[in-house]
């Protein structure tokens, strides 16, 4: 396998998107391949880094039933209790 | 109970303005979009700001019969949500939260690994493809119908953002262990 061939399939490689022989053959060139030992191995230390990023926070309720509120008065649509859930919320309730 | 799909909200929202359909988009799909804001904004406010635009913009659009079922409703909103933080990023802003210490601000991003400060060092799209193949768990056809190119070209630029990433990444590690 080229060098140029096996970097185009580092990504899939990384996923565990490749199948079974292509995924040997990688493994292969990347044994004996300094260079694309290399590639493969900043890239998955950058994809990890990505991915461990820390968890989101989730709006607080509050924020939502007031846009919710606002969504309906702006379309002019109707809401089964969200009326009172806004007084509530107001009046500090919920 | 069986669970209505999003299509079928959408048609019950503007066909029978239906409030209870309304509500069930919105209750679905604010978290994601939150979340997606998020990945653009330092400050949960920033985020909170892009949340509101996007759905006022998203039920708006849904009434003037623009949303035309061309793709899923969640990629039409996630679309919709990505043009929001995008104007959003570009528009000048006065500095807020003075009173917060430049380690306090920075503190979630080191806990990445300088991921996040170097995600916002790419162009747009290999931010966007990043954000949505690596973060969001998007799959190419959905990434692609987001983004707006092929599968392909998709596949391709999400290959060329995690190169770039790494790049700024390996650079950013040289510079510091050159210190």
């Amino acid at each position: 396998m080229e060098c140029e061939t096996a970097r185009e399939l580092l990504g899939n490689y990384i996923d565990q998107d490749l199948t079974e022989t292509l995924r040997g053959t990688v493994d292969e060139h990347v044994a004996t391949c300094a260079q694309c030992k290399v590639d493969l191995t900043t890239l998955q230390q950058a994809i990890s880094s990505l991915t461990g990023t820390k968890t989101i926070e989730t709006p607080s309720p509050w924020f939502a039933e007031r846009l919710l509120h606002r969504l309906a008065q702006e379309s002019d649509t109707p809401l089964a209790g969200a009326e009172k859930k806004v007084e509530d919320l107001q009046l500090g309730l919920w | 109970m069986e669970l209505a799909d999003d299509e079928t909200l959408v048609e019950r929202f503007v066909v029978d303005g239906d409030g209870r359909a309304m509500e069930t988009l919105f209750r679905r799909h604010m978290e994601p979009v939150y979340r997606l804001a998020r990945r653009y904004f330092k400050f949960p406010e920033d985020a909170e700001e892009v949340v509101s635009e996007s759905f006022l913009r998203c039920f708006k659009a849904l009434q003037n019969g623009q949303f035309r079922g061309e793709s899923r409703f969640r990629t039409w909103l996630t679309r919709i949500t990505i043009n929001v933080c995008l104007e959003r990023l570009r528009q000048p802003r006065l500095p807020t939260l003075l009173w917060e210490s430049a380690s306090e601000i920075a503190a979630p991003e080191h806990e990445a690994g300088g991921a996040i400060e170097a995600l916002e060092k790419l162009p747009d799209d290999q931010r966007l493809a990043l954000i949505l193949f690596d973060l969001e768990g998007y799959d190419a056809k959905e990434a692609a119908s987001v983004i707006g190119r092929s599968v392909t070209a998709t596949k391709s630029l999400h290959y060329r953002a995690r190169r770039a990433l790494r790049d700024i990444l390996e650079l950013e590690k040289g510079e510091t262990d050159g210190m």
